[in-house]
């Protein structure tokens, strides 16, 4: 369902027809009520705003809402021509994907490389950061008062170390002591820790907590050295001796931190974390396409992608059982598929059907065509792998990693995993960031994009103007990708953004 | 070795009750060491803050502190016998709640001689012990903004406005990707709306992105709250992004520093002290000096018409009867009652303490299960009558000592607490826990002398003084009651000193991600 339009009729047809099955077309601008679309043959009966759909014939209750050649749900009420359509008018009950045949074309591997620095396990960082942890959040304010020290100043002497950073997070403590949670809490720490892009860490301790240091370190195999060290703010006396202690740790890094220095690396290096964030009616046709066609590049020059997000693979789970690499790996997607139902059984979440009020608001019409525009961003290429949250990710090939949808607890699950870049694309736009492996925003329409410039890297509204085919696009975004990897930094960065969003699943209970 | 051992009149070993058939080391003991009172002599090395048998107790045989069972002998065990988690087996104990047979009302101290502090009346009627305006976000993509929108407020910045205390960002990680409706949604409002009303709280801007599950204008009726001098609502996607987010809240929060400033403390009763109760790192003295010393403070408060407020569910499991006994009526007792069974279930099959496993820290502090634990906690409570028991973050109307039900971790614990109203927290601690909140903050009590000396520079007040015989339990009550009206009236607790309380915002994650 690519988008081909000449550039003469884009410019002039204020809709997007997708498929000539299609019963809803997509406004690419806001078209006022009475406005007449001689395309369609309709007259508008209500405003509809951008990226919202537009009802082109008259779809009786009952029948199925047709877009891009598929049905996203069926109508709860008889819906006219010219209406707007809304989600609240849509239900997928009942509604199930077809299998989608996806025929994966690996396109000709280039020689991309980037700029990266190669660690001692033979991965390789696209930043060089050194990272203050907590075992619990009884530690997180000495923590955030440790990093909050190094602003660029006390950094100009160490050029090449691209910040001090705080890892808090909200447990740690009050929580079951054994199990997944607290197996899953130490995993998410000590990814971050050991993620290419973190030069050095010190992990701040009260000394009493649940997640007991001594038992964390041994669990995720790490050892103090020169680059992990450990302060335990019970046995140097308080909080203030404590960030002293942590910042005399960070001092003697920084010198370490700063020897390392970038060289040229084949993409292969890339291990690229995919989200969507605040999506629209346009994502899926412009932004998610696009960095699947960046996907599939990255794949073939031997690069890694992390798909998440699992709540949203679940509802187009059709679409991707079918593109398994093997049966193994189907077995152990639908085994995650299966533990997500019954996690969210009962309980008001997209998973049972209804769609989100924002996404709603945004234009997408059910949490079907949600799910199957989310798809997109994946581009072709078969599931080679299944991952829980926050194991380590090895690759090659596209991976899938177990998430919930919520944007900070899916990159960080993602980045303690291994990922040095993190592509997001957004409809309505959005201020999040991540640290270690900063996050590239790709924006699904020039409205969004202008709107929060200061904020989105990448703007694919000039596919939807029918400017840029949805190829050329892909291939800027994967460009755009090797040059963020090699040191430019994103919007999201220069910001200031993610330092707030660490967070490690909350899986499990508090006690 | 500690010079006093030697003395023949010193007694390394506190004994609780004269039915108690343990007793506790103030100090470390080495083996072989005589105690006298027990006539009989340590058999094993016992770290501070252990146990050992006063005299023989068979296999199977009730385990005694405070006379109160805290579990089973794992095996015959000799006098002098070391005992911890490795020979005292916890089990089901036997319930009693004998509601309200206890109950005693409570003598009220007359009005015109009530302790007074300094405090802040509001137009609501209540009082604050501190003057914060708040930054807080609907969703934590918010959280960024609401940061630096705070930190731009140094105390140079906040110089011509001397009344406000600080400008304070309350960040969370939930708002989005979870539940949109039912008690998760309806929690994580009350829980912001409470600190929003909170009497501390003196101004509100509240951060949306516009985008999350947690609607503002929902958000804002639900909690019947309404925009004006001193609460505003900024829309990152409105404004156009993170850059133009923060110039526009700076400028907001800009505009309701003068409402906001303009307050002054009064002498006011001590009857609108609202306490939030914590422990945290607890050890083996925190049941013997620290908590049973909050307790006697806070049996003043409650006679001088004040409210303190119980939690941490979890850590008094095991001696609810103590509490339903007191409960000023049955319906009062069931209440908590329902909570308890509530939490059963909440954690049953996992590894919380609630079914039998405490943290290392309170582990290597001499506590040897969650009924031990329990009965320690509970002493914060004093002994006045129950008089509500209240779910999470719900409104704090009643006076005296009420429950709310909470986790036992600290800051979920604290967040609930405040958002229902506490202006103060106490929180006792044997192992050093640092914590501390805002816009009320924490006042900490340490239960041993050698841990308040080597953090002194976060702990307020030493209830080690009852373990070293220089204080009685209520003396040091009197003491901790006159300690807490000079913070109540301004003066600084040593974590609003560190800058703690701002990261320790954590309202109660129930529920589950999307």
């Amino acid at each position: 369902m690519f988008l081909s339009m000449s550039t003469a009729d884009a410019v002039n047809d204020p809709v997007l027809r997708l498929d000539s099955q299609d019963n809803v077309v997509v406004a690419r601008q806001p078209i006022a009520r009475g406005a007449r679309l001689p395309s369609e043959g309709v007259t508008a009966l209500e405003d509809v705003a951008a990226g919202h759909k537009l009802v082109t014939r008259d779809i009786p209750a009952g029948t199925q809402v047709v877009r891009g050649g598929i049905a996203i749900g069926t109508a709860t009420k008889n819906i006219v021509a010219g209406q707007p359509l809304r989600a609240s008018d849509v239900s997928v009950e009942g509604v199930t994907l077809p299998s989608l045949s996806v025929t994966f074309e690996r396109p000709a591997a280039a020689a991309a490389t980037f700029q990266g620095f190669v660690r001692e396990d033979g991965r390789v960082g696209t930043r060089n950061f050194i990272g203050v942890f907590v075992v619990g959040n009884c530690g997180a304010t000495a923590a955030r008062q440790a990093a909050d020290w190094y602003g660029e100043e006390r950094l100009a002497a160490f050029p090449n170390v691209d910040g001090v950073v705080p890892y808090v997070h909200e447990i740690g403590c009050g929580m079951e002591m054994t199990g997944e949670p607290m197996d899953l809490l130490r995993r998410t720490i000590s990814g971050f820790i050991r993620n290419p892009n973190t030069a050095g860490a010190v992990v701040v301790a009260l000394g009493c907590e649940r997640n007991n240091l001594k038992g964390f370190l041994e669990q995720e195999k790490l050892a103090v050295g020169d680059r992990l060290h450990t302060v335990t703010i019970q046995e140097v006396g308080g909080i203030r001796n404590a960030v002293d202690t942590a910042k005399a740790m960070v001092d003697a890094m920084l010198p370490l931190a700063n020897a390392a220095r970038r060289q040229e690396v084949s993409a292969k290096h890339l291990v690229l974390g995919l989200q969507c964030g605040a999506p629209d009616g346009f994502t899926g046709l412009s932004a998610n396409p696009a960095l699947g066609i960046a996907v599939d590049l990255l794949v073939a020059a031997g690069g890694t992608a992390i798909l998440s997000e699992t709540p949203e693979i679940l509802l187009a789970q059709d679409a991707f059982l079918t593109r398994t690499a093997s049966p193994a790996v189907g077995e152990a997607l639908r085994a995650r598929l299966d533990w997500w139902r019954d996690y969210n059984h009962g309980k008001d979440t997209q998973l049972n059907g209804v769609l989100d009020r924002g996404h709603a608001a945004a234009g997408l019409a059910s949490v079907l065509e949600k799910s199957l525009d989310g798809a997109r961003k994946a581009g072709g290429a078969p599931i080679a792998e299944v991952l829980r949250y926050a194991d380590r990710v090895t690759g090659p090939g596209l991976v899938f990693m177990d998430t919930p949808d919520y944007d900070p607890v899916s990159v960080t699950g993602q980045i303690a995993g291994g990922a040095n870049l993190i592509a997001m694309t957004t409809g309505r736009g959005t201020t999040f960031g991540s640290l270690p492996a900063p996050t590239v925003k790709i924006a699904s329409n020039s409205e969004t994009f202008a709107r929060m410039v200061d904020d989105i890297d990448l703007d694919c509204g000039p596919v939807l103007d029918g400017a840029v085919s949805v190829e050329e696009m892909g291939r800027r975004v994967f460009e755009a990708l090797l040059r963020h990897a090699s040191g430019e930094k994103t919007k999201g960065e220069i910001e200031g953004a993610g330092e707030n969003e660490f967070v490690p699943w909350p899986i499990g209970v508090l006690a | 070795m500690n010079d006093q051992i030697t003395r023949a009149n010193f007694n390394p070993f506190i004994r609780l009750d004269p039915l108690d058939n343990v007793v506790i080391a103030r100090m470390p003991v080495q083996a072989g060491t005589p105690v006298p009172s027990e006539s009989t002599v340590t058999l094993h090395d016992v770290p501070s803050g252990h146990k050992i048998a006063a005299h023989f107790i068979a296999k199977g045989e009730a385990v005694r502190k405070y006379n109160t069972v805290i579990g089973y002998a794992s095996e015959d065990l000799q006098p002098g016998t070391w005992m911890h988690s490795h020979n005292i087996l916890f089990d089901e104990v036997e319930k009693d709640y004998a509601f309200s047979k206890n109950y005693v009302p409570t003598e009220y101290v007359p009005q015109a001689e009530r302790a007074t502090f300094q405090g802040i009346r509001r137009a609501d009627g209540r009082v604050g012990t501190r003057n914060y305006v708040g930054v807080f976000v609907l969703g934590n993509t918010g959280g960024t903004a609401a940061r630096k929108i705070a930190a731009w407020f140094t105390p140079d910045r906040l110089a011509g406005h001397p009344m406000v205390d600080g400008v304070a960002p309350f960040i969370h990680q939930m708002g989005d990707g979870m539940e949109r409706s039912g008690e998760p949604m309806a929690l994580l409002r009350r829980t912001l709306g409470g600190y929003i009303r909170n009497p501390n709280t003196a101004a509100s801007l509240i951060i949306a992105t516009g985008m999350e599950s947690n609607d503002l204008e929902d958000f804002l009726a639900e909690q019947g709250l309404q925009r004006g001098p001193t609460l505003r609502t900024l829309v990152i996607g409105d404004e156009g992004g993170l850059r133009r987010s923060i110039e526009a809240g700076i400028a907001q929060v800009k505009e309701m520093l003068p409402a906001a400033n303009a307050v002054t403390r009064e002498p006011v009763s001590a009857e609108y002290l609202t306490i939030g109760m914590q422990c945290g790192g607890s050890d083996g003295f925190s049941g013997l000096s620290a908590n049973p010393a909050l307790g006697a403070a806070m049996d003043i408060l409650v006679r001088h018409g004040g409210t303190p407020i119980l939690s941490e569910t979890s850590e008094i499991f095991g001696v609810e009867h103590t509490l339903t006994a007191r409960a000023v009526t049955p319906e009062v007792g069931q209440k908590l009652v329902d909570r308890m069974n509530w939490w059963l279930a909440y954690n049953e099959g996992r590894d919380c303490q609630i079914n039998g496993r405490v943290s290392p820290g309170n582990n290597a502090g001499g506590l040897a299960n969650v009924l031990e634990k329990s009965l320690g906690g509970a002493k914060k409570g004093g002994n006045s009558p129950l008089m509500e028991v209240y779910r999470y973050a719900e409104p704090v109307t009643q006076r005296g000592l009420v429950f709310m039900d909470t986790p036992g971790y600290d800051p979920a614990s604290a967040t609930g607490q405040i958002a229902g109203g506490a202006n103060m927290v106490m929180f006792t601690t044997g192992r050093g826990s640092c914590f501390g909140s805002l816009p009320a903050p924490t006042i900490k009590l340490a239960s041993n002398t050698p841990m308040y000396e080597r953090m002194v520079s976060d702990m307020d007040i030493n209830c080690g003084i009852v373990i070293d015989g220089e204080a009685t339990v209520q003396e040091m009550g009197q003491l901790i009651f006159e300690q807490l009206l000079r913070h109540a009236s301004g003066e600084r607790t040593k974590s609003e000193l560190s800058g703690m309380g701002t990261n320790e915002f954590v309202p109660w994650p129930i529920g589950v991600l999307a």
